[in-house]
């Protein structure tokens, strides 16, 4: 599904000073696996998921996604591949004045689902994370938890074929963990591919594959 | 349409109405480039309708009039020509009937309003123009006129009303009497003009036996023939008593004249609104820029989420397309308002001059659908500037550089 081979990011901190965030990374993820990604903060976690998510380009290194070589497609074929994917991103990232419905299927626009559909949609996900009843809440009225629980109902709604998390129980007190590591095992039975990046020990215990990454390298539990 | 055709229709739809729900999601954005495209906007459309209300108007005046207008001039200076012209002109083949007019300025009272009095034979008071109260001017000794409405307003004059003397000739300093008001479909008619009687406007510039131009009505077909029949013969004669020159136009040629002096106010108008287009540009790319971390991140979000950069834009070019269609029908609203409710005050100065704030007097206007495109393609043009750039810029980027 995805297939990292000697990856490295490095950004430009300040001044010239270059930080290498993800060193030399080699990763399979096969159809189905559960991957978790452990590590301290700023270990290169995010970087990675970013990377192995279609979302940023390596420096160096190659990086197949569903047999596509990253850094050989154009921004179509990037767009098409981040179809495939859901991502639910660590800050949740979602529009300040959209209420949840909405947010949830944004992913969806272009792919010419129908407003009324789309709504029907959004319900079934919001219901699926517990939500059903805050789909007119915009993400100021939501709590931290809520909202990571919003982001993971814009996750799934494309029904992707790989789901990326960063973090995602950080923000959830222990039942909302606990129901969210559920739907992921629902999803993983329903045939997605999940890849986390966590601390949260219920999480790595789901894992089929562990990593702990130290700056920047990755080494298998 | 097949299947696939659909789809893609679908999704333009769906895209579209995300670009709808984008005029929303920032509210203060899209409300100060609606509000300065009005600002640029409405003065615009007013002043071309003005414009376009009084090229009708002058055309409607100028066809209904003579058919040729004969005037002198010395030194390139109009100059008057002799009252007894009028029975040289007649004896021309092809002419119907030939009308002395006098046409001079003046400045009148304390405040110098600028007075256009224009002269008549009494048989020849123009048929747009309509006396509302009063009567019309009759007796020459009494120096008596009679005033637009809008120039009575001015000068705070009724029937009855003295005017101070405002000329001076050799019989001495006169007063004159206001006899009645005036309508006219004809603003600066209505703005600017006493009318009173050739002998009036005779003795009013100490100009006996003069006048400063006729005009003459001609058989139909005969005004082209008149008028060298007047340049070969009268301009001789007029040119032996008077040493003055002779200009002979046509109707069509007077008509070229206003359109080219209108043409030439547009103009300065124009180039007015060319510098509120640049400032509104300025405007809007500080507003746009404002709020631009927000819109950076909702593009990365997008991108993420499976967004190709052509949708993205697509969906910005959506959010232009509403903000100016709504700034340009909202424009074209008040503009008619402004134009119907206060007669375009505060803009008609730029077309009539010595016009009030607020005139007072119906001004003729017309808003064609030409200027209405004009303003919704400048409205695009603006926002769309404001806004593709920077779009497509965050839309190239990796989503996640995008969204940091």
């Amino acid at each position: 599904m995805i297939e990292a081979i000697g990856v490295t990011k490095q950004f430009r901190g300040d001044g010239t000073e270059v930080v290498t965030a993800v060193d030399n990374v080699s990763l399979s993820i096969f159809s189905q696996q559960i991957v978790v990604l452990t590590g301290e903060s700023g270990s290169g976690k995010t970087s990675l998921l970013s990377i192995l998510g279609a979302l940023s380009r390596p420096t160096s290194g190659a990086v197949h996604i569903l047999g596509r070589d990253v850094n050989n497609c154009s921004g179509v074929e990037l767009a098409r591949i981040r179809r495939h994917i859901g991502f639910v991103f660590q800050s949740f990232s979602l529009l300040p004045r959209l209420p949840a419905w909405e947010n949830v299927t944004w992913p969806l626009i272009p792919l010419g689902v129908p407003q009324a559909r789309r709504f029907d949609l959004a319900g079934q996900m919001l219901e699926r994370v517990g939500l059903r009843r805050k789909s007119e809440s915009r993400p100021e009225q939501l709590s931290g938890g809520e909202q990571q629980r919003v982001a993971v109902a814009r996750a799934l709604v494309a029904s992707p074929r790989i789901l990326l998390a960063d973090e995602p129980t950080s923000n959830l007190d222990t039942r909302a963990a606990e129901r969210l590591i559920e739907i992921f095992r629902e999803i993983h039975t329903d045939g997605v591919t999940l890849v986390f990046s966590t601390h949260d020990p219920r999480l790595i215990a789901l894992g089929t594959q562990v990593f702990e990454m130290r700056a920047g390298q990755l080494k298998c539990v | 349409m097949n299947l696939k055709d659909k789809v893609v229709m679908r999704r333009f739809v769906e895209i579209f109405r995300a670009g709808q729900t984008s005029v929303l999601i920032d509210p203060v954005r899209s409300v100060a480039t609606f509000t300065v495209l009005l600002v640029m906007l409405v003065p615009f459309l007013v002043g071309i309708g003005i414009s376009d209300g009084l090229r009708l108007e002058e055309s409607a005046a100028i066809n209904s009039g003579g058919d040729l207008y004969v005037s002198g001039s010395r030194f390139g200076q109009s100059s008057p020509l002799p009252a007894s012209m009028a029975e040289e002109l007649m004896t021309i083949d092809g002419v119907l009937g030939v009308v002395p007019r006098i046409i001079g300025l003046t400045k009148i009272g304390r405040d110098h309003v600028a007075a256009v009095i224009v002269g008549l034979p009494e048989a020849a008071f123009p048929d747009a123009v309509r006396c509302v109260s009063g009567r019309l001017p009759g007796n020459a000794a009494q120096h008596e006129l009679v005033v637009g409405t809008a120039l009575a307003k001015h000068l705070k004059v009724t029937i009855g009303s003295q005017l101070p003397p405002f000329y001076r000739n050799p019989e001495g300093e006169r007063t004159s009497v206001i006899v009645g008001m005036f309508e006219s479909r004809i603003p600066f008619w209505q703005s600017q003009m006493m009318l009173t009687t050739v002998e009036s406007a005779q003795r009013i510039f100490a100009q006996p036996d003069s006048v400063t131009d006729f005009v003459v009505y001609c058989r139909q077909g005969y005004s082209e023939s008149v008028r060298v029949e007047i340049q070969r013969t009268v301009r001789d004669s007029a040119a032996r008593d008077t040493l003055t020159q002779l200009n002979v136009r046509s109707r069509e040629s007077l008509s070229e004249q206003i359109l080219s002096d209108r043409f030439q106010k547009l103009g300065i108008f124009t180039l007015q609104f060319v510098v509120a287009f640049v400032c509104g540009l300025l405007v809007i790319l500080v507003t746009s820029g404002y709020g631009q971390t927000e819109r950076r991140r909702e593009i990365g979000i997008l991108k993420a989420t499976g967004w190709q950069t052509d949708e993205v834009l697509l969906k910005a070019f959506v959010e232009c397309l509403l903000i100016s269609v709504t700034a340009a029908a909202t424009s074209i609203a008040i503009a008619f308002l402004w134009l119907r409710v206060l007669d375009g005050a505060g803009i008609v100065g730029f077309f009539i001059s010595g016009v009030d704030v607020f005139p007072g007097f119906p001004v003729p206007f017309r808003l064609l659908p030409v200027p209405a495109m004009v303003a919704f393609v400048v409205a695009l043009s603006i926002t769309l500037s404001g806004s593709l750039y920077t779009s497509w810029q965050y839309a190239i980027v990796p989503p996640d550089e995008a969204m940091r």
